[in-house]
């Protein structure tokens, strides 16, 4: 989750450095939630206030979903609009914050469909694919509910520094499921397919195009325009030859409910076709994320141009 | 280096279920990416982790080095026999 606008997403330095953000948790667990969400509203106001491109773009994916949603006759529901997409996305970054600080209230939280998850606690590892739509960090706070689900989550070293750093101090027991990953060499496919076999899980998110290889993106229909999507998430994927499961993550009604769908068993990329096969898979994917922005269009975390971001235009 | 060739040719024709080409068609000297035997990065990586593997050797992911390696059987050779005289 970043907030920020700019050209490609990674060009832009996080907000706030890491004094900041360890003076964030440390309030946090200080003051508590209720003074954070007091605090909310000035400090999503000045972000909105500032932050042109973030709003830019927060504006043209809800135009993307309004129009979308009138070729099925539906409309946007009442009290969605740019500066509320921008509180949601506050909101979301106090959870974040309050699921890295160890400091979940159960109140203010509450899991509906954990038993979902409990059905991942034995067997075999597997592979989810997560988006920057809802809150995956929430699976970290099931991790420590439900006993015996390890989910390591990808992250890419380069655009986390600041969070990496402070989770170095914060909360060392977080960065030990944060897997670092730059690129994707044989030396990290080993280290997945070790963990899978060991009954862990993988959790990658599959909607940023990585900065390094802007190239490896396509393109699949979002929202009514292309939109680039990585390629790296789907390779790795057959790579790793574990089953895939598409994971989205939304707060409804203060709730967080977890939904699996499952994708792939493997997911094949057979060399004669694999162009074709990675684009129906791309395509798949960008179909259902779609799907979830319908249904929940606030939940959405990516402020940046998002039909833009692999290319110069 | 001859017979770890063979090997490396065989490695190459399981892993990446190249059942129309043989060990003999396989030239040590051809590149394997892109042009000759035309395999892409997706084959590179999976080639990688059964040489990885099989020789136990360090590779980088994002290297210039590690493309040279994997450039030819021949440089792959060159590269785990290396690998095994410096342990």
């Amino acid at each position: 989750m970043k907030f920020g606008g700019g050209l490609h997403w990674a060009h832009v330095s996080e907000r706030g450095g890491v004094w900041g953000l360890r003076f964030m948790f440390a309030s946090y667990r200080l003051l508590g939630r209720g003074v954070f969400t007091a605090l909310l509203y000035p400090v999503v106001a000045y972000f909105y206030l500032t932050g042109r491109s973030a709003r830019h773009a927060s504006h043209d994916y809800l135009t993307a979903v309004r129009t979308r949603l009138a070729r099925e006759g539906r409309s946007l529901p009442p009290g969605v609009n740019v500066f509320q997409h921008v509180v949601a996305f506050g909101n979301g970054l106090l959870d974040k914050l309050a699921m890295w600080a160890g400091a979940l209230p159960a109140s203010s939280l509450e899991f509906a469909d954990a038993p979902v998850l409990q059905q991942f606690t034995n067997g075999r590892g597997v592979l989810f694919i997560g988006s920057h739509h809802g809150n995956l960090e929430v699976l970290r706070a099931f991790g420590e509910q439900i006993q015996g689900l390890k989910v390591n989550t990808l992250v890419s070293t380069r655009n986390s520094q600041n969070w990496i750093r402070v989770l170095k101090t914060v909360s060392p027991q977080m960065l030990q499921s944060m897997i670092q990953i730059d690129s994707l060499g044989p030396e990290a496919v080993i280290t997945l397919r070790d963990k899978l076999a060991a009954g862990e899980h993988v959790a990658i998110l599959g909607d940023r195009v990585s900065v390094k290889h802007k190239e490896r993106s396509i393109r699949a229909p979002f929202l009514g325009k292309p939109a680039p999507f990585p390629e790296g998430p789907f390779v790795l994927a057959s790579l790793l030859e574990c089953p895939v499961y598409l994971l989205f993550c939304l707060k409804i009604n203060g709730k967080y409910r977890v939904s699996v769908e499952p994708f792939a068993d493997p997911l094949v990329l057979p060399r004669r076709e694999r162009r074709a096969a990675l684009e129906r898979a791309i395509v798949r994917y960008a179909e259902r994320l779609e799907a979830h922005c319908l249904l929940a269009p606030m939940q959405w975390f990516n402020f940046f141009d998002f039909w833009g971001q692999a290319g110069g235009d | 280096m001859h017979e770890l060739e063979r090997e490396l040719k065989q490695l190459l024709i399981d892993v990446l279920n190249l059942e129309d080409v043989s060990v003999e068609q396989i030239d040590s000297q051809a590149p394997l990416f892109g042009e000759g035997l035309g395999l892409d990065s997706i084959d590179a990586l999976e080639l990688g982790v059964a040489v990885r593997k099989r020789y136990d050797v360090k590779i980088d992911a994002d290297s210039q080095t590690t493309r040279e390696h994997f450039g030819s059987i021949a440089n792959l050779a060159r590269f785990i026999s290396g690998s095994r005289a410096a342990l």
